[in-house]
């Protein structure tokens, strides 16, 4: 061979051969999928320097001739996959061979190899995903998971459910520090910005051991992307407007990868203001929200590595005026409103009271270093947390906040691991939660100081067809409280928690067949009544009545199997099946009492934190079906069955059965647009009937059907050759309400929205 | 090496945090109505229908005192309010009164006592803190009185005393069970 082929990875760099010529250089490749090693066909190929685009054969082969040395950037564009760019350096003939995600075609992700492993029981939202849902909250973005929910008061405060679990329950692990703000309010949203994450994974199962927090079921974990290299500053924008709330979104990231040091820079900014329902307008239900984030990246010759981490947070959030009552004449009268009060006929962009202010920074500081298979990392986090929420009150005072929380907290960790077999932790976490004396309130919740002291070890080990995967942990977590008496004169009562809490999970994954894989998985969690639980004491507008705590209450403990099957019939059907139950003792609730409240402002329902034995039985099935060659269809079901065994009725706010079809038809190339596809989507709800009268104060709402569509392209035209994408939500502006939004009280759902999205890589 | 030398940094931010809670301090509830008294004067006489709550929400129960009225009588009347989990007590009434125009109360009566209204605010729409009632027959009747905030006095009937169509949020809801004889 008189020449040198060298093979270019995206990921492992790039090399050349010596035979340099002038302007005669030819460039040949191949494109595969980086799951299966299959050559991708029909993949747009363009040069940005010299302006060509070629398209991948069948083999997954291209070539462009006569080049001249230098540096070039290559934009790869395939169906269904992320847009790709490489930078790389050319001196003489090169052939390439790149990798490209092929995920989102799923049809492709079962394919059985070991490093899929862990994606069962697990879900990616990956970058289509997330250049797609930049707008939303990160509660909205993950609904289309199944199995996963939101629990939600209005359009954006929304918290992530999974598998029926959520608030104290669920955890969100933002760049490997447990996110830490005040979860304890089904109202509180989780103080992120979805745009400062390069992905989001639900994890369902044996990976969340390794993460600190009270999480039963599963944990969201936001990651930010690899930045590769490139000598060049690159960047992203994403620009949505929509036309319910009359705002837009605004994201805009700056990276830029050299050899040893990678930074990136980004940015959001959101403004909307009410929202309308099919026949109304939602009276101060905008939001404005700003989020920034800044990391940096150096490695150095002795596989040595740091990462530093900063992300800020800011969000004022509307809640519709109609939904604050006074007492529960107020709230009685509300539910026989058919439109609610303070209706106006006209749109404003005007936050007032009520509406929640938060904000939040984290900064981060990860230490690495690998030796031989081995790596040792050391992570050190702060965060601060900011939280303030008005109410409508008397003589100016809606400007002073109801509820005022400041909340410090640390974390450090300290990670071993040996390849991917054995994994050791050590975490050590703060918490300094005080109430701002500002609101002429007193508080709902105690100030107090919490320190959890956490350990964990999890192996794994393959036995020919069987992979076996064991973790366990142990966490002491232990509070210091001060809390004042609602005695005249105020006084202050001192108390102390202590509590160990473990946890344990083993699973198994086997090839069944080819193709098919299953995973049995088991596991036991426990967590600690959280602060809300055993002190809260006062009207918390959030449950629309008096919220008692219950300083009597113990540990929860939870044991959850999980049988999962996941393959492919015949070569355009992927299954993918789930089930699991998961059982309880001392399952927390707010227990609503007979009597009511009777104070000045008139009868309140009264709430109190009680445990029961629980069950919840749910399951969760995704079909795939490649139709054709350019048409796909897709349908996702999931349903939770929670029960009170101890006395055999059903519990509260469990989401009813829901389905998905989607059915996409996608086209590589028409005109000058690429990567068309065309999607129909239709969203089903059922009526939740399994519910308790005697925890809700109202039937839950009938079913509802809405349809959805969405259509997305790659303008080949110009040098930035932009992506477009124009979405109808609701097209039919269907009137409805959805049982896990506490709006459902007051007012209808969302009405018909029109999106239209601009995302730029450049 | 630079790992080793930053764990004892990363042991003393742990050290630095605190171990005790900020000691809450009292939030001077000057929002707070423990009290909502109501004069009740005919013939040089005055009655008394009062609501103490000095805790607030939950806690020890309210403290009703209710003298007992004449029937067939036309009392006038006015509310009072105050706080008087506060030293020295505070008043209340002034705030509503010079939110007059975002404040609305309304009276009823289980019997055939019947109540007007007797002031008005700068647009002319009832206010409430002074009203008339004049009391039917001989009964046992139980007198209900609510304060609204932000209500929306022109909608239908609401001008007249009728709260159906008031909307608002209730600040006060207090009802007496009133001896008539």
């Amino acid at each position: 061979m008189n020449k040198l082929f060298y093979i270019l990875t995206f990921t492992f760099g790039w090399s050349l051969s010596v035979t340099a010529q002038i302007c005669s250089i030819q460039l040949k490749g191949i494109v595969n999928d980086s799951h299966d090693a299959t050559p991708v066909s029909d993949a747009s190929i363009y040069l940005s320097e010299v302006g060509t685009e070629q398209w991948t054969d069948a083999k997954g082969k291209f070539s462009f001739a006569n080049l001249c040395p230098g540096t070039y950037h290559l934009i790869i564009q395939h169906i269904g996959c992320p847009t790709k760019r490489m930078a790389f350096e050319l001196y003489a003939d090169t052939i390439m061979e790149i990798n490209i995600e092929h995920h989102v075609n799923m049809l492709h992700e079962v394919d059985v190899h070991e490093h899929h492993d862990n994606a069962m029981n697990e879900q990616v939202l990956g970058i289509n995903s997330m250049d797609n849902n930049s707008q939303k909250s990160l509660a909205a973005s993950l609904t289309h998971v199944p199995g996963v929910n939101m629990i939600s008061n209005g359009s954006d405060i929304g918290v992530p459910m999974i598998h029926g679990l959520s608030g104290n329950r669920m955890t969100v692990i933002n760049n490997g520090v447990l996110h830490s703000g005040q979860q304890w309010g089904t109202d509180h949203s989780p103080e992120i910005d979805l745009n400062s994450a390069g992905n989001v994974t639900v994890v369902n199962g044996a990976a969340a051991i390794r993460y600190p927090g009270n999480h039963m079921g599963g944990i969201v974990v936001l990651s930010p992307l690899d930045i590769p290299y490139d000598p060049h500053l690159h960047g992203k924008t994403r620009s949505t407007i929509e036309s319910n709330g009359r705002g837009g979104t605004l994201n805009a990231q700056l990276f830029k990868g050299l050899k040893r040091l990678q930074w990136r820079v980004g940015t959001t900014l959101k403004h909307y203001g009410d929202r309308h329902s099919p026949e109304y307008y939602l009276k101060n239900t905008g939001t404005k929200q700003a989020h920034a984030n800044a990391e940096l990246r150096k490695q150095w010759k002795n596989k040595l590595e740091w990462e530093g981490y900063y992300n800020f947070f800011s969000a004022n959030y509307g809640i519709l005026r109609g939904s604050h009552i006074g007492n529960l004449t107020d709230l009685e009268s509300a539910f026989e409103r058919q439109i609610p009060y303070y209706t106006d006929s006209f749109f404003s962009n005007a936050l007032e009271a009520p509406k929640q202010w938060v904000q939040h920074h984290q900064i981060k500081s990860t230490l690495r270093k690998q030796w031989n298979s081995k790596m040792l990392e050391w992570n050190l986090s702060g965060q601060r947390n900011q939280r303030r929420e008005f109410d409508v009150r008397r003589s100016g005072r809606s400007d002073i906040p109801a509820l005022s929380l400041s909340q410090h907290s640390l974390q450090s960790d300290l990670i071993f691991k040996d390849k991917k077999s054995l994994e050791i932790g050590y975490q050590l976490l703060g918490k300094n939660n005080t109430n701002i004396p500002e609101t002429g309130i007193l508080p709902l919740i105690p100030n107090y100081v919490a320190f959890t002291n956490g350990m964990y070890a999890s192996y794994s080990r393959r036995f020919s067809i069987i992979k076996i995967d064991l973790g366990g942990r142990y966490d002491f977590t232990f509070r210091n409280i001060a809390m004042l008496t609602n005695s005249v004169p105020r006084e202050i009562a001192y108390f102390t928690n202590k509590f160990h809490h473990i946890g344990f999970i083993g699973r198994g994954t086997i090839n069944v067949a080819p193709k098919w894989k299953m995973l049995g998985e088991f596991s036991i969690k426990q967590r600690p009544p959280e602060i809300n639980e055993l002190y809260a004491f006062g009207l918390h507008q959030g449950v629309s009545g008096i919220e008692e705590g219950n300083a009597d209450l113990n540990r929860e403990r939870g044991i959850k199997s999980t049988l999962q099957l996941r393959g492919r019939i015949g070569e355009n059907i992927h299954v993918d099946l789930r089930g699991y139950m998961h059982l309880f003792n001392g399952y927390i609730f707010l227990q609503p009492q007979s009597e009511f409240r009777l104070t000045i402002r008139g009868a309140f329902p009264v709430y109190t934190y009680e445990q029961c034995d629980a069950r919840l039985t749910g399951g969760d099935f995704i079909l795939k079906y490649k139709l054709g060659k350019d048409w796909n269809f897709e349908t996702t079901w999931s349903y939770v069955h929670g029960i009170n065994r101890s006395i055999q009725l059903p519990l509260t706010f469990m989401p009813p059965l829901q389905a998905q079809y989607k059915l996409s038809y996608e086209i590589p190339e028409w005109n000058n647009w690429r990567n068309l596809k065309i999607e129909l989507e239709h969203e089903y709800v059922a009526k939740q009937w399994h519910w308790d009268p005697t925890l809700d104060f109202i039937a839950p709402p009938k079913g509802y059907n809405l349809v959805n569509l969405h259509m997305s392209t790659t303008l080949n035209k110009w040098k930035f050759k932009p992506q477009l994408r124009v979405g109808v939500n609701n097209i039919s502006n269907t009137i409805y309400r959805d049982y896990l939004n506490r709006q459902r009280y007051f007012a209808d759902a969302l009405g018909r929205n029109i999106t239209l999205s601009w995302i730029q890589n450049f | 090496m630079k790992a080793i030398k930053l764990i004892p940094l990363s042991i003393l931010s742990i050290a630095l945090f605190s171990c005790e809670p900020n000691d809450p301090v009292d939030p001077n509830e000057e929002e707070l109505i423990t009290t909502f008294n109501v004069d009740l004067e005919a013939n040089g006489f005055t009655y008394t229908l009062n609501y103490t709550d000095l805790d607030g929400d939950g806690g020890n129960a309210p403290i009703l005192t209710i003298d007992s009225l004449s029937a067939n009588t036309t009392y006038s009347g006015s509310i009072t309010l105050f706080n008087e989990s506060e030293t020295p007590t505070e008043e209340i009434t002034p705030e509503v009164f010079d939110e007059a125009n975002d404040h609305q109360f309304f009276f009823s009566s289980s019997g055939s006592s019947t109540f007007v209204y007797s002031d008005q605010d700068d647009n002319g729409n009832p206010l409430g803190l002074s009203f008339e009632v004049t009391t039917g027959n001989t009964a046992n009747e139980t007198f209900t009185f609510v304060l609204r905030h932000e209500p929306d006095k022109s909608a239908a009937g609401v001008s007249l005393g009728d709260i159906t169509n008031a909307g608002g949020e209730t600040d006060i809801e207090v009802s007496f069970d009133v001896i008539i004889e």
